[in-house]
C-alpha cells in the first residue's frame, strides 16, 4: 500500500468470526490509540489516522499482528483486520474480507447503517428496503451507488439515504465513547509471614478490603454481585499451588461489609477445616468482577426494607454455603397435575401461581411406597390398619410417549386419600397396574 | 419420702394454680391466648402442619423459614390452603441444623421459623430460648418425637382432627395473652 493511500486510512477494523471477548481485545489496543469503540463481542475499531509518525502501515500492520495473533491463538478465535476510511468502511473491508466495497452484495449496507448493530429500530427497514432491492435486480453495492440520490429517498426513505451517504462518506459518524471497565481491586502483602493458617487475621485483613472496596461502590452508586478473593501463601513442597481462590456469587447484590463478610467467612472456614493451610500467607486479594445499579443517597428514614432484604439474603447465602447450593429455596407453582412435579425451586419468585384445578393436596409428599389396600385395611411396612374413609378418586392421564410402569414419571394414576383409625390422612395413588403407592400424607 | 410427698403435692398445687404470665402472641386458629411471640412452640400430633398452615393463614404479614431434614413438605399444599409462597422460605438441613436454625432466629428477618428436626439437648432448647425470647420471634418444633426435657418449651401443643375442625389438645401453656 503505498503512502498516498495510507493517508486515508483512518480506522483499523478486528473483526472476529465467532463471539469473543471484545472488552479485552480493546483494552490490549489502547496502547496504539486511545480512541477505541467496540462492537459487542464482534469487532474493535482503532483510530490510527493520528498515528502515522510512529508507524508506516506496514509496520503497524504487523506489530498489531504480533501483538494480537498470540492472544487470539489462545482463546481460539479468528480474526481478520480491515484499514479503512471511516468506522464504517474498515468494518465492510474486515467483515468481508475484500478491499472491494463495490463487489461486495447488498447485505453490507447493514453494517454501513448499524455499524455498531445497536439500532433495533433501523434494522427493519434495512431489511425491507435490501429485499425490495434484491427482488428489483440490485444485487452488489455498485449497482445500489449508481442509483440517483433523489429516487432512492422518494422509495425508501430516510434509511436508504443514511445508507447512501455513509457508503459515499458524505456524513461522519461520532465515535462512540469507550472506556475500559474499572477495576475494583484491593490486595495486602504479608512481607514477614505473620500469619500461619489462622483464620481470624484472614478475616480481619478482609474486612478492611471490604469496607474499601463498599466505600468504593457506594460512591459509583453500584453493589456487587460476585467477587473473587484469592489467598497467596508460600509455595513449598507441599504447598504446590501459590493461592486458592474463591468466587461468590451473591444471591442479591451486596452494598454492604457485614452481609458478604459472613458469606466469605462461612466458604473460607469450610475450606481451612478441609484442606488445612501449612504455610505462611502472603497475601489476599479481593476484586470485584461484576456490579449492579445500586441506589444512591441517605437511607430511608421510614423503612428499612432494603437493608433487612439485604441481611435476608446473605442469610441465605451463609446457609447455602454451609448446606450447599440448593439447600435453602423458595417454591414456585408449576402447571402439572403430578404432585412431585407441581411446583419447583428458585431462589426468587417471579412468575405469578397458575390457576390450580385439582384437588386439596397433602401437606407432605414422599417417595412412592408399595403398600396394600384390602377389604378396609391398609398394610405398610409390616403393620396394618383400618381405613375409616376413603375420599372420591382424582384420575390423571399421561402423555403418549410417557412409560405408565415407570414410577418416577408415569402420569397414569389414580390418587385418593385414607383415613385411618389413629387419625391419619394419608395421600395413596393406584398406577395401570393395580399396585397402591403411599406417596403423601395430611400431617 | 417425705420430700418427694411434698414435691409431688406441691406440683398438683402448681398446676390448679394459673401461673401464666402475659405476653404478646399472635393469634391462632382454636387457641384463645394464641401463640406467645418469643417463644418455643412445640406441636404433636397427626394434623400439627394443617394446623401451623392455618395459623400461617390468619397472619398473613408473618414471613416464616421453614426447616427440615429431608424435603418432604409440599409448597403446592401450602398454596392452596391460602398461603403465599413469597412468604415461606424452605431449607433442607441434614446435618449442622443447630448452628444454622441458631443464625436463622438470630438474624430477627424471620419472625416465625419452624422445624421438624428433633432437638433434645437441654443446652440447644436454652439456647432456642435465649434467641426467640431477644428476637421475639416463634420457633415451632414440629419433630415427630416430643421433647423430654420440655421445660424452656413455653407452649404444648397435641393437635387432630381435620382442616379447620381442629381438636387441640394444651399440654402446657406458660403465657396467656397480655390484656394491652
Amino acid at each position: 500500500m503505498s503512502n498516498s493511500e495510507y493517508k486515508n486510512l483512518n480506522v483499523a477494523c478486528l473483526w472476529l468470526q465467532k463471539p469473543g471477548p471484545t472488552e479485552k481485545l480493546a483494552e490490549l489496543c489502547l496502547r496504539f490509540s486511545p480512541q477505541i469503540a467496540v462492537r459487542k463481542n464482534e469487532a474493535v475499531f482503532v483510530e490510527i489516522g493520528k498515528m502515522r509518525l510512529l508507524y508506516s502501515p506496514e509496520e503497524f500492520v504487523k506489530i498489531f499482528q504480533q501483538l494480537l495473533n498470540p492472544w487470539l491463538k489462545r482463546i481460539e478465535v479468528n480474526a481478520r483486520l480491515g484499514l479503512g476510511r471511516d468506522l464504517t468502511d474498515s468494518l465492510a473491508r474486515a467483515h468481508f474480507g475484500t478491499a472491494n466495497i463495490d463487489s461486495l452484495s447488498l447485505d453490507a449496507l447493514y453494517d454501513f447503517a448499524d455499524p455498531f448493530n445497536n439500532d433495533p429500530v433501523i434494522r427493519p427497514y434495512l431489511q425491507k428496503m435490501i429485499t425490495a432491492f434484491k427482488d428489483l435486480g440490485v444485487h452488489k453495492i455498485s449497482q445500489f451507488k449508481n442509483i440517483p440520490a433523489n429516487q432512492l429517498v422518494s422509495r425508501f426513505g430516510a434509511v436508504a439515504m443514511l445508507s447512501r451517504q455513509r457508503l459515499e462518506h458524505s456524513v461522519p459518524l461520532t465515535w462512540p465513547y469507550w472506556k475500559p471497565a474499572e477495576i475494583i481491586k484491593e490486595k495486602t502483602d504479608f512481607p514477614y509471614f505473620e500469619f500461619y493458617g489462622e483464620l481470624e487475621p484472614v478475616l480481619f485483613e478482609l474486612k478492611k478490603q471490604l469496607d474499601q472496596i463498599f466505600q468504593r461502590l457506594w460512591i459509583r452508586e453500584r453493589r456487587a454481585q460476585k467477587m473473587r478473593v484469592r489467598i497467596f501463601f508460600e509455595t513449598n513442597s507441599r504447598q504446590v499451588r501459590p493461592f486458592r481462590e474463591f468466587q461468590f456469587e451473591f444471591l442479591l447484590p451486596q452494598a454492604y461489609t457485614k452481609g458478604a463478610l459472613a458469606i466469605i467467612k462461612e466458604r473460607l472456614s469450610k475450606d481451612f477445616t478441609d484442606h488445612p493451610v501449612t504455610t505462611p500467607l502472603q497475601g489476599i486479594e479481593t476484586v470485584v468482577i461484576e456490579t449492579t445499579a445500586g441506589v444512591s443517597g441517605q437511607k430511608n428514614f421510614f423503612h428499612r426494607h432494603e437493608e433487612v432484604a439485604e441481611a435476608k439474603y446473605a442469610l441465605l447465602a451463609q446457609l447455602q454455603e454451609i448446606h450447599g447450593d440448593g439447600s435453602v429455596y423458595h417454591a414456585e407453582l408449576v402447571e402439572d397435575h403430578r404432585p412431585e412435579k407441581s411446583w419447583k425451586k428458585c431462589s426468587s419468585i417471579k412468575n405469578l401461581p397458575p390457576q390450580l384445578h385439582f384437588p386439596l393436596r397433602p401437606t407432605h409428599l414422599f417417595t412412592p411406597e408399595p403398600v396394600v389396600i384390602k377389604n378396609s385395611f391398609f398394610a405398610y411396612q409390616g403393620q396394618q390398619f383400618k381405613i375409616i374413609r376413603k375420599s372420591s378418586i382424582e384420575r390423571i392421564n399421561g402423555a403418549w410417549f410417557e412409560d405408565p410402569s415407570d414410577l418416577n414419571d408415569s402420569y397414569d394414576r389414580d390418587y385418593f386419600s385414607l383415613e385411618l383409625e389413629d387419625g391419619r390422612t394419608l395421600f395413596i395413588f393406584r398406577n395401570r397396574k393395580g399396585h397402591y403407592f403411599l406417596q403423601g400424607a395430611f400431617a | 419420702m417425705a420430700s418427694a410427698e411434698q414435691i409431688r403435692h406441691l406440683k398438683l398445687v402448681i398446676n390448679a394454680m394459673d401461673v401464666t404470665q402475659p405476653r404478646e402472641s399472635w393469634q391462632a386458629p382454636g387457641l384463645q391466648d394464641g401463640v406467645p411471640k418469643g417463644a418455643i412452640i412445640e406441636l404433636q400430633g397427626p394434623s400439627r402442619f394443617e394446623w401451623f398452615i392455618t395459623f400461617l393463614k390468619e397472619n398473613p404479614s408473618l414471613n416464616c423459614f421453614w426447616a427440615e431434614k429431608s424435603q418432604s413438605v409440599l409448597p403446592t399444599a401450602l398454596h392452596q390452603r391460602g398461603i403465599d409462597l413469597n412468604r415461606i422460605t424452605f431449607a433442607v438441613f441434614k446435618e449442622k441444623e443447630f448452628p444454622s436454625l441458631r443464625k436463622v432466629i438470630q438474624s430477627q428477618i424471620f419472625p416465625v421459623v419452624i422445624s421438624t428436626h428433633h432437638f433434645n439437648e437441654i443446652k440447644m432448647l436454652q439456647s432456642f430460648q435465649l434467641l426467640t425470647e431477644k428476637s421475639n420471634s416463634s420457633f415451632f418444633m414440629a419433630a415427630e418425637k416430643p421433647v423430654t426435657q420440655n421445660w424452656p418449651v413455653a407452649l404444648q401443643l397435641d393437635i387432630s382432627g381435620k382442616l379447620n375442625h381442629f381438636n387441640i389438645e394444651i399440654l402446657k401453656q406458660r403465657y396467656r395473652k397480655t390484656n394491652e
